[in-house]
């Protein structure tokens, strides 16, 4: 009997050890180095931690910024930034958020982005050159107001933590456009000067590991 | 800045409410101008101007507003110059037409109706939408049909002009502040047009009056006051059902589009109370205006329009005030906005 519960603990107690180890095979603690190149697992954009701000200048004067909430989307990326992240983000116009109500609802109509028409602005990445560590300089299609144009964005990973489904990864992504690219003129020169052309977009980005099915 | 605003109001409602006016006023000028005898073809001629007045005065503001627009258009409401434009065409070849009222309110409905429902497509449109702006152009149509021939050219004029004011105003409640100055654009060329058919008018009693105390046995006396009584308005061109029926037109999709892209409290009660309102002026009707003075008769008739969309524009206001300050947007208190959250 005695021999019967050693073999049986010889055996379970590794199988316990592994167990308990994470899922992911990830080294545990945040400061570990990632010592083995990771394969460009998609990421889920998480909406909640996920916007986008713009800028743009107000009556030749101030610096006015904007919010769009909520971006949903994807992100491809090896953990050991051994390839350029691809991003696939969508930032719906409902949520535009300027703090006031009669902005945001302006902005939706039709003299700006046309929100019953043109619901969504979406950015595909379709390739990236390093500039550092962890700092990509991404070139994809921005489709805004009906029109997609390719541009460029410049891209850094800001970190890798954990959350509750498993790794997150934080992007910070710059860009700046022209408005009057997309289609988007009222302000510039009719009325005159009311709103600057260029926009200045600050996207902050947190994904999440997609979880196994 | 103040002088650039100055510029651009210029730009995109004064130039292309003056474009209107000088297309609907030279008929007018050159019926004045000339001989009765030779009035008639010149009449159906300034008529033809009458109908093209408040269509030139939108497409030119919209050009130069927004710009030229592609065939399709980007944007769905980019395709209102196309149908103004044919609001236009059809309005100015039947009101070049004789035939009765009833035949160029049923021709001008009928084929801008028709066209409406199947090319003037908004956001959110569905079958039932698209039959409501048919029936609404051929429902509306008529009314301001019979707006034209109960009211003189000045009175029609106005009306049709604080209508179109009333639109822009709920456009910029709506927070589609483009379409909103086009709409005022038009009211301007109308309102343009009414004062120079006015003075026009007047002047032409004022000849007629003066040439029959003059020349008694020149004119006859009672021709003179058959046509042009001396309390009356002298009307040097009336406005033709195909006219009203297509500025109604206009009017109707204006409204639709204003409702499509509505980003403000405008409900759709209030461009129906907009479209309708000339309905009250014919509440004074012609037998009740009898005697007075032509201004009198189109202060009465235009001012019980404008009262309709002043209250409506109030109402329309009260409700974007009203949402505002339910919503938790800037300036409300930030206490409010926790618990709302908490819920």
């Amino acid at each position: 009997m005695r021999t019967l519960i050693v073999a049986s603990s010889l055996i379970a107690v590794p199988f316990l050890v592994a167990m308990s180890r994470p899922m992911s095979g990830a080294p545990s603690g945040a400061t570990a180095p990632i010592t083995q190149p990771a394969a460009a697992g998609e990421l889920t954009l998480d909406p909640v931690h996920s916007m986008a701000l713009f800028r743009i200048q107000h009556l030749e004067a101030g610096q006015f910024w904007g919010r769009i909430n909520a971006l949903s989307g994807s992100v491809a990326w090896p953990l050991d930034d051994s390839a350029a992240p691809t991003i696939k983000a969508v930032a719906e116009i409902k949520n535009i958020d300027t703090g006031s109500e009669k902005l945001d609802n302006n902005l939706k109509g039709p003299n700006f982005f046309n929100e019953k028409e043109f619901p969504s602005i979406s950015f595909s990445s379709t390739g990236g050159t390093r500039v550092a560590e962890r700092h990509w300089m991404l070139t994809g299609d921005l489709s805004l107001h009906g029109v997609t144009k390719p541009v460029q964005v410049d891209c850094v990973v800001t970190g890798v933590g954990k959350g509750p489904t498993g790794k997150k990864v934080g992007f910070e992504c710059m860009v700046t456009i022209k408005r009057s690219d997309f289609g988007m003129t009222w302000g510039i020169e009719k009325p005159p000067k009311a709103l600057g052309d260029e926009v200045r977009l600050v996207i902050g980005l947190e994904a999440d590991e997609t979880k196994a099915e | 800045m103040l002088p650039e605003v100055a510029l651009y109001l210029l730009t995109v409602l004064l130039l292309p409410a003056l474009a209107g006016v000088a297309v609907g006023g030279f008929g007018v000028v050159m019926v004045a101008r000339c001989a009765e005898a030779d009035r008639a073809r010149a009449v159906r001629c300034a008529q033809v101007g009458q109908a093209l007045a408040a269509p030139i005065a939108f497409m030119a503001s919209f050009l130069l507003e927004t710009g030229p627009v592609g065939l399709p258009p980007v944007e769905r409401w980019h395709v209102l110059p196309y149908a103004v434009g044919a609001a236009a065409i059809v309005g100015a070849i039947v009101s070049g037409m004789r035939s009765a009222w009833w035949v160029q309110w049923s021709i001008v409905a009928a084929i801008l109706g028709g066209l409406a429902w199947k090319f003037v497509v908004f956001p959110a449109s569905n079958p039932y939408l698209q039959a409501g702006l048919l029936g609404s152009i051929v429902l509306v149509g008529l009314l301001w049909s019979a707006v034209a021939r109960d009211a003189c050219s000045v009175g029609m004029a106005m009306m049709a002009a604080i209508v179109f004011a009333g639109l822009g105003v709920l456009m910029v409640l709506a927070n589609f502040a483009s379409l909103g100055v086009m709409a005022f654009a038009v009211a301007a060329a109308l309102a343009g047009l009414g004062m120079v058919s006015g003075v026009l008018n007047l002047r032409e009693a004022a000849r007629l009056r003066a040439a029959a105390s003059v020349q008694p046995s020149a004119v006859d006396a009672q021709s003179v006051g058959e046509t042009c009584p001396a309390e009356a308005v002298c009307e040097l061109v009336p406005w033709t059902a195909a006219a009203a029926t297509a500025l109604a037109a206009i009017a109707c999709v204006l409204a639709l589009c204003g409702h499509a892209y509505n980003y403000g409290e405008v409900r759709p009660l209030h461009w129906a109370a907009i479209l309708l309102s000339p309905f009250f002026a014919l509440l004074i009707c012609r037998p009740c205006l009898r005697g007075v003075k032509p201004i009198v008769g189109v202060a009465w008739r235009a001012g019980l329009c404008l009262v309709v969309v002043l209250a409506t524009i109030i109402n329309a206001a009260g409700h974007d005030d009203d949402a505002d300050g339910g919503s938790g947007a800037a300036g409300s208190d930030p206490m409010m906005d926790m618990l709302e959250e908490s819920k």
